[in-house]
């Protein structure tokens, strides 16, 4: 599991996943991502295209994020989940408390 | 105590059925050998794409589950996983020594509580519940068998 840092602004934190979010992706990149997504206190842009696989200990990881974002008055939205991971995304009721947009222009708006 | 050999069962000899049996300690370092033993005989069985994909989030919730909270002490144990493809259905059987644990039982999660108070705990279970066919258990002795089934297309 790998974090890349596409954009890092004045507007938004745009971070892209790939690989595994399992337990072991989740315990290699946990403390990075929660830094790079909420120190800079920016809407966050979580590009999750190539991330292959989402178990229930990334989902936390990502609530986490977004709790803390929540916390700090600022939204994060997450983008290009694959079918399989957005199927496992909405059966845990993420969509609910963290939007998925399909598209960056999508989330752009989503982010407003 | 070792769990008991799980690829045995009755109904599991048909000609048609393709079986194998994993055995892995109480360590999530071990999951990477398991899922790539389960992806193998699936892809063996032309099955990819969802159903691998559930195959592969079944494994993971469950053996870390047991992993993580279901021994009280800290020593070694052996869990055996049996992964079957029979008649378009894939079944995963998992058996091991830890406390008694019925997933089935588990209380449900609440998914309509705010961000603040969304919770990991007892997400894994959900998914498989929620993704799976059919999830049966049942204490065997001092040991946990749990079947989960997953239609291969």
């Amino acid at each position: 599991m790998q974090i890349t840092v596409i954009r890092a602004d004045d507007s938004v934190t745009h971070l892209a996943l790939s690989g595994r979010l399992d337990v072991q992706g989740v315990n290699a990149v946990k403390d990075q991502f929660t830094f790079q997504a909420t120190a800079r206190h920016r809407a966050t842009l979580v590009d999750l295209a190539q991330v292959s696989f989402m178990a229930s200990l990334g989902i936390g990881m990502l609530l986490e994020a977004a709790r803390a974002l929540r916390h700090r008055g600022v939204k994060m939205v997450l983008l290009a989940p694959t079918a399989d991971v957005r199927k496992t995304l909405e059966s845990a009721g993420v969509q609910q408390v963290i939007p998925i947009a399909a598209t960056a222009d999508a989330a752009d708006a989503l982010l407003q | 105590m070792l769990p008991t050999p799980c690829c045995n069962d009755v109904g599991k000899q048909a000609l048609m059925a393709s079986a194998i049996e994993i055995i892995l300690t109480n360590d999530l370092r071990e999951l990477v050998q398991v899922h790539a033993a389960a992806q193998q005989l699936l892809r063996a069985h032309a099955i990819v794409g969802t159903a691998a994909y559930i195959v592969d989030l079944t494994l993971e919730e469950i053996l870390t589950n047991t992993i993580r909270h279901g021994y009280q002490d800290a020593e070694r144990h052996q869990i055996v996983v049996c992964v079957s493809v029979l008649d378009g259905i894939i079944e995963l059987h998992f058996v091991d020594d830890g406390r008694e644990f019925d997933p089935t039982a588990a209380v449900p999660v609440d998914l309509s509580v705010p961000l603040e108070q969304r919770r990991v705990g007892g997400l894994g279970l959900h998914l498989v519940r929620e993704l799976t066919g059919a999830v049966r258990y049942e204490r065997r002795g001092r040991e946990n068998h749990l079947w989960v089934s997953i239609a291969a297309g």
